[in-house]
């Protein structure tokens, strides 16, 4: 492993700065970098504000879930519980609507993502837009090794299938799959050739992109609208392998230990393990400013994933449509339901604590980021879209006024939530979303 | 992926009136063969039988991306089993509802990741290659050296660039990759710029997209062929799920599958292989959805006897029967698919059926996996074709009870063609518990659904085809009991009415719809998308033909391959 000489140094400077604890926490932010004032770059250039979704299946409780409390003082309801230790991070938005209409669970996925949906394209109509983690990839494109990560938890897909991701989306129904293993995670992020190899390896990769961009622009050349535009979407895959490799050598970054593998099975999945790994690697990636937008797909959409660390026996969404109609068995299937959001909660808790816990400038990570975490639908069991669960957590670098809990008076659309976090990180978008889902207006009551 | 466009107007317009509908409505522009209206005494749109022939269409040019599954078969073959592959993306597959891996291949968008991903696998199998000093020198068949036009490196590009790329280089292609020979590559040599070319057309687009595109220059403005290559490799593909041979790649390049004696000695040949059976038991698996049954989940108190072991077997089974008929006996495939009593059991699945002790072996010593026989199921016993299987009944019903929906929903796709709109949102799918101090059977409950005119419309479509079944629990077990009252199984399909499993196989072999219908699931398999109306492809004369034939699957294959539409695309839109 090349262990850049400047990384030594920041590790060896951090461990007299906290004390020698900073062992667990891998390689922190560019703090060498700061100014004085511990709010910007020593050369001036601000802190960089990160945009980040967390997304899982199926939706809530949501007797469990709403706080019946507004503003500052919003009690930790039963499922609103994990997040004790973040409380005055995390902001509870409700009262928002979906407005598109269309089938059960898609139209809240694609609405709560991207506010675009159109419910004419394939049966349960598709995603009709970029997601706001994109929206903030490609405005940062070139800023960062990694214009985003996609990240998935749960392997486990509607119907007990494996999951390809289907949270982070580049287009109209263009997914982007998440990556469910760590060590993969790990090898993309700090994977490094011998430095003996590095010049033949780089000179190596250059010339396999040269030849196969080439390739790619001469079939592109020969298709048809829609097939073009397929090829340039490779070939923009090309690029961003280039710029990986331009950032070579330059990050500061010493990488963390490896993680260990884990169980790839669905019956049994290492949910507490594989969030945990995931959650270390993610907060070290936006430390060491490797990206600056990132989806942390907990389950997806309609996700069966089967939480038998909960007791549950079934997969998630089958159990939000139980339908042996015993009415006495009915109850314990959605009081599972409902342990479920409680353990999801816990390890989203786990990444704000995480990022919490690491110092950058004055403050800490959470402190530059706007994490936009929601599910596809408020009640799994009747797929209602009204009062969708939102959470906003982190302080957008001070635009956010965090720790809040916003009730919409007025069934606003949804796509506000995403404008609020899209503008509060700094990007100048004028609205969002498509047809029904559009929207121009942010969540002034979340602004600082 | 994309389903025909009228199936999603209709969706919208569901979406509005809550799954109401009239008998016979239109959907503006919608081909109404294909899309199910929902009618209060399920009726069906369409025709039932064969109206005037639609006008013949064909696919458009098109790329399609390897499937996970053929990017691996391919580099096997190619580089052979010791090389290992890295990951690559998955599949795009519709999320819930049924379709092929290769349709979902002709539409998906590779993302940043994926090229990654591909990149990173391709440089890994070169190194593997390359670092082996003896094995390069194999791989590559002759002694290379740096020099300009060097005639070693021009052949290995000819002969490997055309294995790879399915096709012959272009002269630009062979000058372009030969003149990179000539870049600096700190510390290396001429066999590390070798392993670059070869990483290079491994990650290729070239590779791992299927161009279709045809030849313009032979086209008469509505359609063209395809290359002699690209229709070796669409053979390849559709038969062996993987990259042409040499001897197919030399009958391409002596232009022998343009003519129809050429194609159908191809066709015979790959026919015969062994790798044909696996194929075409894979298209039936993704077509049936009878695939990692054993990992079906069922509810450990409502069906304590449902184990993974008895999952597994229920799939061997239909693997096991759809070989049997389509090579070993060559049948007429809808009576015996739909009505035939001969299959393969083990223990655990004899059992279930309530075989005679004795029909199948125990384990044999000191193994778990118990072995398949033939068995006969017994004329006046409950079971005869697919729809009786376990792996049908026990995959399309619930963990805890049955499901007539999903199992007369997948009916409608999978056998007759036909889409049914999903329910509408905000709409409750979970059926009414039992009324206070009242035992129901579940036609009682759905009966009591359907009473709301929001679910009454599509449940119409799909419960009469799915409870004749009812004889048969969540996971295949016979009963003729539920909550202690005699089941009903009475059902109908369109407008033939019938009683029970076996009268339901009668009816779907005997209903004109079905063959058309098989031979169109294998175009869409072949040709890697949904059709846009029943005219594309010419599928429906092509079912015409397998019918004369007595419907033999093999004769299914061979005039599918023989096909215009298989042969041809249309122009660029």
């Amino acid at each position: 492993m090349a262990i850049s000489r400047f990384a030594v140094d920041r590790r060896t400077l951090l461990r007299g700065a906290v004390g020698g604890v900073s062992a667990a926490l891998a390689l922190p932010p560019l703090d060498a970098m700061f100014n004085g004032n511990g709010n910007a770059l020593a050369a001036g250039a601000p802190i960089p504000k990160r945009l980040g979704v967390f997304f899982w299946g199926n939706g809530v409780r949501p007797n469990y879930w709403l706080p019946k409390t507004q503003g500052p003082n919003w009690e930790l309801t039963e499922e609103l519980a994990p997040f004790a230790n973040v409380k005055p991070y995390v902001s509870v938005v409700s009262g928002l609507e979906v407005k598109h209409r269309g089938a059960g669970h898609h139209v809240g996925r694609a609405s709560a993502l991207t506010g675009a949906y159109d419910v004419n394209r394939g049966l349960y109509g598709s995603v009709d837009g970029p997601s706001i983690d994109q929206i903030a990839a490609k405005a940062w494109q070139g800023m960062t090794q990694f214009s985003s990560l996609e990240l998935g938890v749960s392997l486990t897909a509607k119907g007990g299938g494996r999951s390809r991701g289907q949270t982070a989306w580049s287009g109209p129904n263009v997914a982007l799959p998440c990556e469910y293993v760590p060590k993969n995670l790990y090898t993309r992020l700090f994977g490094v050739t011998a430095p003996d190899q590095a010049a033949r390896d780089e000179a190596m990769r250059r010339g396999i992109l040269n030849l196969v961009s080439k390739d790619a622009a001469t079939l592109s050349a020969r298709l048809g609208a829609t097939d073009k535009q397929r090829l340039e979407a490779h070939l923009d895959g090309l690029r961003a392998i280039e710029r990986t490799l331009d950032f070579r050598g330059k990050t500061t970054c010493a990488p963390p230990a490896a993680p260990t593998v884990l169980m790839d099975t669905l019956s049994k999945e290492p949910l507490d393990e594989r969030n945990k790994m995931m959650a270390d690697l993610l907060a070290i990636a936006l430390s060491c400013d490797m990206t600056r937008a990132f989806t942390y797909q907990y389950t997806g959409m309609q996700a069966d994933t089967i939480f038998w660390q909960v007791g549950a026996t079934e997969g998630d969404h089958v159990m939000t449509h139980d339908d042996r109609g015993l009415a006495t068995k009915l109850a314990p299937q959605l009081e599972n339901v409902h342990k479920v959001v409680v353990y999801i909660m816990k390890h989203f808790a786990y990444l704000l604590e995480k990022l919490k816990s690491i110092p950058e400038g004055s403050g800490n990570l959470l402190d530059g980021c706007c994490i936009y975490a929601t599910s596809e639908v408020n009640d799994g069991t009747n797929h209602s879209i009204a009062d969708m669960p939102v959470l906003i957590a982190g302080r957008a670098g001070g635009a956010l006024k965090s720790g809040i809990h916003y009730r919409s008076p007025s069934k606003e659309n949804m796509t506000r939530a995403l404008l609020t976090c899209m503008r509060a990180v700094g990007l100048g978008v004028d609205g969002f979303g498509a047809g029904a889902g559009r929207d121009t207006v942010s969540l002034t009551a979340l602004m600082a | 992926m994309q389903y025909p466009r009228m199936s999603c107007g209709l969706l919208f317009a569901l979406a509005l009136t809550g799954c109401e509908g009239t008998i016979g409505e239109q959907v503006p522009g919608g081909d109404p063969d294909q899309m199910m209206i929902p009618g209060g005494q399920g009726g069906a749109g369409g025709r039932s039988g064969p109206g005037p022939a639609a006008k013949l269409t064909f696919a458009p040019p098109m790329v399609r991306r390897l499937t996970a599954q053929q990017y691996q078969n391919s580099l096997r073959d190619l580089l052979g089993t010791r090389i290992t592959q890295g990951a690559v993306e998955p599949d795009l597959t519709d999320e819930e509802r049924f379709s092929f891996g290769s349709v979902g291949a002709g539409s998906v968008t590779t993302s940043p990741r994926g090229v990654e991903q591909y990149d990173a696998s391709a440089r890994q199998m070169a190194r593997q290659i390359f670092i082996d000093t003896t094995g390069r020198r194999t791989f590559v068949g002759c002694d290379p050296t740096v020099a300009a036009n060097d005639p070693c490196v021009r052949q290995f590009l000819t002969t490997f660039g055309r294995r790879a790329w399915r096709r012959n280089l272009t002269t630009e292609e062979l000058t372009r990759y030969q003149t990179a020979i000539a870049m600096p590559i700190p510390g290396g040599d001429v066999w590390t710029a070798l392993e670059m070319l070869t990483a290079a057309l491994l990650a290729s687009p070239n590779f791992l997209y299927r161009a279709e595109l045809g030849d313009s220059s032979m086209s008469d403005g509505t359609r063209r062929p395809l290359t002699d290559f690209e229709v070796a490799t669409r053979l390849s593909y559709l038969l062996w799920n993987s990259t042409p041979d040499t001897a197919l790649l030399d009958a391409a390049a002596r232009s022998d599958l343009s003519t129809p004696a050429g194609l159908k000695t191809q066709t015979d040949r790959l026919l015969a292989s062994s790798r044909a059976r696996a194929t075409v038991q894979a298209f039936f698996g993704e077509w049936l959805g009878v695939t990692g049954l054993d990992g079906l989940s069922k509810d450990k108190v409502v069906y304590p006897r449902f184990s993974s072991t008895l999952g597994s077997a229920m799939q061997g089974e239909v693997e096991r029967v759809v070989l049997d008929l389509v090579f070993d006996r060559d049948a007429d495939f809808l009576q015996e698919f739909f009505e035939g009593r001969d299959t393969f059991v083990n223990a655990p699945l004899a059992s279930l059926y309530g075989l005679p002790a004795g029909t199948a072996p125990p384990p044999p010593a000191g193994s778990t996996t118990s072995p398949f026989v033939k068995a006969t199921l017994p004329a006046d016993g409950p079971r005869a074709g697919f729809v009786t299987t376990g792996a049908f009944l026990a995959s399309n019903a619930r963990a805890t009870m049955t499901s007539p929906t999903l199992r007369g929903l997948f009916v409608r796709e999978r056998f007759l063609c036909q889409v049914v709109p999903p329910p509408p949102p905000d709409v409750e799918t979970t059926l009414p518990p039992p009324l206070a101090g009242k035992v129901e059977t579940t036609r009682q409950r759905l009966d009591r659904h359907r009473t709301d005119p929001v679910c009454a419309g599509c449940h119409g479509l799909m419960d009469p085809l799915g409870l004749p079944l009812e004889q048969f629990d969540g996971i295949g077990s016979y009963r003729t009991r539920e909550s202690n009252q005699v089941i009903d199984v009475s059902g109908a399909l369109e407008d033939r009415k019938f009683e029970g499993a076996k009268q339901l196989g009668s009816a779907l072999r005997a209903y004109e719809r079905t063959g058309a219908c098989i031979a169109r699931q294998l175009y869409r398999q072949a040709v890697g998308r949904i059709e846009d109306g029943e005219g594309e492809g010419g599928v429906e004369p092509m079912a015409g033909q397998w019918k004369t034939s007595g419907y033999r699957f093999k004769t299914l294959l061979s005039s599918l391959v023989a096909s215009d539409g298989f042969r041809f695309v249309g122009e660029v839109k």
